[in-house]
C-alpha cells in the first residue's frame, strides 16, 4: 500500500480552473463515495482550498487508481480529462508524503509559510473521517502531518515576518505601541490599499477606526465592513488629534497631512506617539513630519523594503523547514516500509508455532506420563528466545531495499557477525 | 568561593542572553533566565551567610555595598521581568551586575566604617537607598534602550535591535515603572537616613556632603516625576532625564565615597 496524490494548485492552474475544481461542501460526500467505489482505493482524503485542490488516496496500484480519480474529477467539474491532465501533478509513495508535509507547513503555498493552510489540512482530515475513509495509513499520516507542521512553526521563524504591505504596516504599529488596545486609527481614503489595511487593523484589538474619504458613501461602506466610523473629509486635522495610527492612500496630487499641522497637533496630544503610513503615490503625508519628536512616517517604499526583507528571511527559514520535512518523511516512510514486513513476521512465527505444536503432539503420544503444561511452557519459552533476535532485526531492517546474499541475511538476522 | 560561583552564574546568564540576541533560540533564552534566577538566589544565600558570619548587617565595607548593589539589581530585573516579560533588559543590567561583582572582589579590603553599625536604621536606610538606586539604574538603562529602538524606527533600520527589543511604548512603561519604584524606595532611604542622622547627632541635622548630594539627587528625580505627572514629559525627555539622574547618583556616591574615605 502506498500514498498517491493528484491535484492542482496556484502554480499549475489558473484561478478560473481552480474555482471550477473546488469541492463544495454539499458535494463532498458524493465525491468521496465515487472515489471509494474503486475497491483498490482503501482510504481517501480531499484537500480543497482557494489555492489548491488535491486528492490523496491509499492504494496498491498507483497509475490505474489515479486515473480513476481523475475521471471522477473531470466528470464532476465537467472539464475534459485531457485538459485536466495538463494542469495536474501526481506524486506517489515518498514524494506524495513529502508533498503533503510541505503543503501543511506552508512550504508549497503562494505566500511562503502562510499559517492558514495548517488549519485547512486539519479540516480536510476531519472531513475525510466523516464523509470518506480514514484507516490505519491516513490516521498515522494525519498524526505525522500535524506533528511536522507544529514543529516547523515552533522551531523556525517561517511565519514570523509579515509579507504583505498592509500586514507589515500593522506589525510596525505594534513595534511602536506594543498592544493596539486603546489605540485609534484614522484611515484616509477608501481604496483597495486602505481597505486591506483597515481589514487587517480590524482583526487586532484596536479600539476605534475612523474612515474619511472624499466620497463619503465609500467611507461609509468601508466603515460598515470594519465596524468603524465614517467621517467627512473636510475636517481631517480634527480627527488627527485623537488618532494614533494614520493610514493614507488617496489620489490627491499634494500632501493632505502637513508638517505645520502635525506639529501643533502633537502639542495638543502632549507628544503622544503618532504612526503615519503613507501608501499613496504621490504621497499624502509630508515626510518631514518624521522629524517631529514621537512621530514616525513610513511610505510605500519603506513598507515594501520591510516586505522584501521579510520574504528573504522566510526563504532562509524555508531551507531549515525543508530539512525538517525530509526527516519527517524518512520517519514516516520507515513506518510504511515496516508495514510490508508485518505479514512475513506473522508467517514466520506461525511456521515455528506449528513445528512446536506438532512436536508437542508427537512427544505426548510417545510419553503418556509427561507433564504437558510444563513441556509446552518450556518449548514456548525456548521458541520466544530463539525468535526474539531475528524478529527484532527483521522489524528494524527487514523492509530495507538493500540486497544481501543469503548467508549475509542470516548473519544480520541472528547477529552472528564476529562470533 | 560562593561569591565566585555567584558571579560565574551571572556571567553565564549574560553570555546566554547575548547568544539568544543573535540566534533567537528559545532554549538559550530559557537557560539565561534560569541562570539569572540561580544567580539571584545564590546572591541572597551569600548575603545571609555573610550576615551570619559577621554577626552584623554587612554594610561597613565597599565589598558589602557592591554585593548589595548586585543583589538589588538582580532582584530589580526579576521584578521587571515578572511585569513585562522582556528578557533583553538583561543585556543592559547584567554588565552592571558583573561590574559590581568584580568591583567587590577588587575592593574587598576597603572599609567604610571602622566599627560596626549596629543601629536598627541601617536595616531600613541601606536597602531602601540601594534598592532605589538599582531601580533608577534600570530606568536609565530602559532610557538607553528607548533611544536605540527609537533611532531604529526613525531611520527605518530593521536590524537585530529592532526585531529583538520591545516596542517603544513598552520600553517607556518600563522606564516609568522603574523610575517611580526607584523614587519611592529612594525617598524611604532619604527619610530614614535623616531620622537616623537626627538620632545620631542629638537632634541636629548636620549638613554633610553625603546628605547634600543625596538630597540633590532626590530633588532631581522628584522634579522629573512632578513634571511628568503635571505637564507631561515626552518619553524621550523622560529617558534623557533618567540617564541624567543616574549620572547624578553616581556623582553622589563618588562624593560620599570620597568624603567617607578621607
Amino acid at each position: 500500500m502506498q500514498l498517491a496524490v493528484v491535484g492542482l494548485n496556484h502554480n499549475t492552474a489558473s484561478v478560473e480552473l481552480r474555482e471550477c475544481l473546488a469541492v463544495p461542501q454539499e458535494r463532498i460526500e458524493q465525491i468521496y463515495s465515487d472515489i471509494l467505489k474503486n475497491e483498490r482505493i482503501y482510504e481517501a482524503l480531499i484537500l480543497s482550498t482557494c489555492n489548491r485542490v488535491e486528492y490523496y488516496i491509499v492504494t496498491d496500484d498507483f497509475l490505474c487508481n489515479v486515473e480513476s480519480v481523475l475521471k471522477i474529477v473531470a466528470e464532476e467539474s465537467k472539464i475534459q480529462l485531457d485538459e485536466l491532465k495538463n494542469h495536474t501533478y501526481t506524486y506517489c509513495g515518498r514524494d506524495a508524503i513529502k508533498h503533503l508535509f510541505k503543503v501543511a507547513c506552508g512550504l508549497d503555498s503562494l505566500v511562503l509559510g502562510e499559517p492558514q493552510i495548517f488549519g485547512q489540512v486539519k479540516d480536510a482530515f476531519a472531513n475525510a473521517k466523516i464523509y470518506g475513509k480514514v484507516d490505519r495509513f491516513l490516521k498515522k499520516l494525519e498524526e505525522s502531518t500535524i506533528k511536522i507542521a507544529k514543529k516547523v512553526r515552533t522551531d523556525t521563524k517561517i511565519a514570523e515576518n509579515p509579507v504583505s504591505v498592509s500586514y507589515a504596516a500593522v506589525e510596525l504599529a505594534k513595534k511602536i505601541f506594543g498592544s493596539l488596545k486603546n489605540k485609534s486609527a484614522l484611515i484616509i481614503g477608501a481604496g483597495e490599499m486602505c481597505e486591506l489595511a483597515a481589514k487587517h487593523l480590524s482583526t487586532t484589538d484596536i479600539s476605534s477606526i475612523v474612515i474619511t474619504n472624499r466620497t463619503f458613501q465609500k467611507a461609509e461602506a468601508l466603515a460598515k465592513e470594519v465596524s468603524g466610523v465614517a467621517k467627512p473629509f473636510s475636517n481631517i486635522n480634527e480627527y488627527l488629534v485623537d488618532a494614533d495610527i494614520i493610514i493614507s492612500s488617496t489620489g490627491a496630487p499634494d500632501y493632505i497631512v502637513r508638517y505645520d499641522d502635525v506639529k501643533s497637533i502633537m502639542q495638543k496630544r502632549k507628544y503622544s506617539p503618532m504612526f503615519f503610513i503613507d501608501i499613496a503615490v504621490p504621497r499624502d503625508i509630508d515626510p518631514k513630519i518624521n522629524e517631529i519628536e514621537n512621530t514616525y512616517v513610513y511610505d510605500i517604499d519603506d513598507l515594501k523594503s520591510v516586505v522584501e526583507a521579510n520574504k528573504k528571511a522566510r526563504e532562509k527559514e524555508a531551507v531549515k523547514a525543508m530539512e525538517m520535512v525530509e526527516e519527517a518523511v524518512d520517519s514516516f516512510f520507515g513506518w510504511v516500509k515496516s508495514l510490508k514486513i508485518v505479514p512475513t513476521i506473522k508467517n514466520l512465527r506461525l511456521y515455528f508455532e506449528e513445528i512446536k505444536n506438532n512436536e508437542l503432539i508427537r512427544l505426548k503420544e510417545k510419553h503418556k506420563n509427561m507433564d504437558e503444561t510444563l513441556l509446552n511452557y518450556a518449548l514456548t519459552s525456548y521458541l520466544n528466545k530463539v525468535l526474539h533476535t531475528p524478529l527484532t532485526n527483521l522489524k528494524n531492517l527487514g523492509a530495507g531495499s538493500e540486497k544481501y546474499t543469503l548467508a549475509e541475511a542470516v548473519e544480520i538476522l541472528f547477529n552472528l557477525k564476529g562470533e | 568561593m560562593l561569591y565566585s560561583i555567584n558571579i560565574f552564574f551571572y556571567i553565564v546568564s549574560f553570555l546566554l542572553i547575548l547568544f539568544h540576541f543573535f540566534h533567537n533560540n528559545r532554549k538559550l533564552y530559557l537557560s539565561s533566565q534560569i541562570a539569572m534566577f540561580i544567580s539571584v538566589s545564590l546572591n541572597i544565600v551569600n548575603f545571609i551567610l555573610r550576615w551570619a558570619r559577621l554577626s552584623e548587617f554587612p554594610s561597613n565595607s565597599l565589598f558589602d555595598v557592591l554585593n548589595l548593589v548586585m543583589l538589588f539589581l538582580g532582584v530589580g530585573y526579576l521584578v521587571m521581568f515578572a511585569k513585562y516579560r522582556r528578557p533583553f533588559i538583561l543585556l543592559f543590567v547584567l554588565p552592571f551586575i558583573i561590574a559590581s561583582g568584580i568591583g567587590g572582589f577588587i575592593s574587598e579590603n576597603i572599609v567604610y566604617h571602622s566599627k560596626p553599625l549596629s543601629t536598627f536604621w541601617i536595616y531600613i536606610h541601606l536597602p531602601l537607598t540601594i534598592g532605589g538606586t538599582a531601580f533608577f539604574l534600570i530606568a536609565a538603562l530602559a532610557g538607553i534602550l528607548y533611544f536605540l529602538q527609537e533611532r531604529q524606527l526613525k531611520n527605518k533600520n530593521f536590524g537585530l535591535i529592532f526585531k529583538n527589543f520591545p516596542p517603544l511604548e513598552t520600553i517607556n512603561n518600563i522606564n516609568i515603572f522603574a523610575l517611580y519604584t526607584g523614587f519611592v524606595l529612594f525617598s524611604g532611604g532619604i527619610v530614614s537616613g535623616i531620622i537616623w542622622g537626627l538620632l545620631e547627632w542629638n537632634g541636629t541635622l548636620m549638613l554633610t556632603s553625603k546628605l547634600v548630594f543625596s538630597f540633590i539627587t532626590w530633588i532631581v528625580f522628584a522634579v522629573i516625576i512632578i513634571v511628568k505627572k503635571t505637564k507631561g514629559l515626552t518619553p524621550k525627555k523622560t529617558a534623557t532625564l533618567s540617564i541624567i539622574g543616574i549620572l547624578l547618583i553616581l556623582l553622589t556616591y563618588h562624593g560620599v565615597a570620597t568624603f567617607l574615605l578621607r
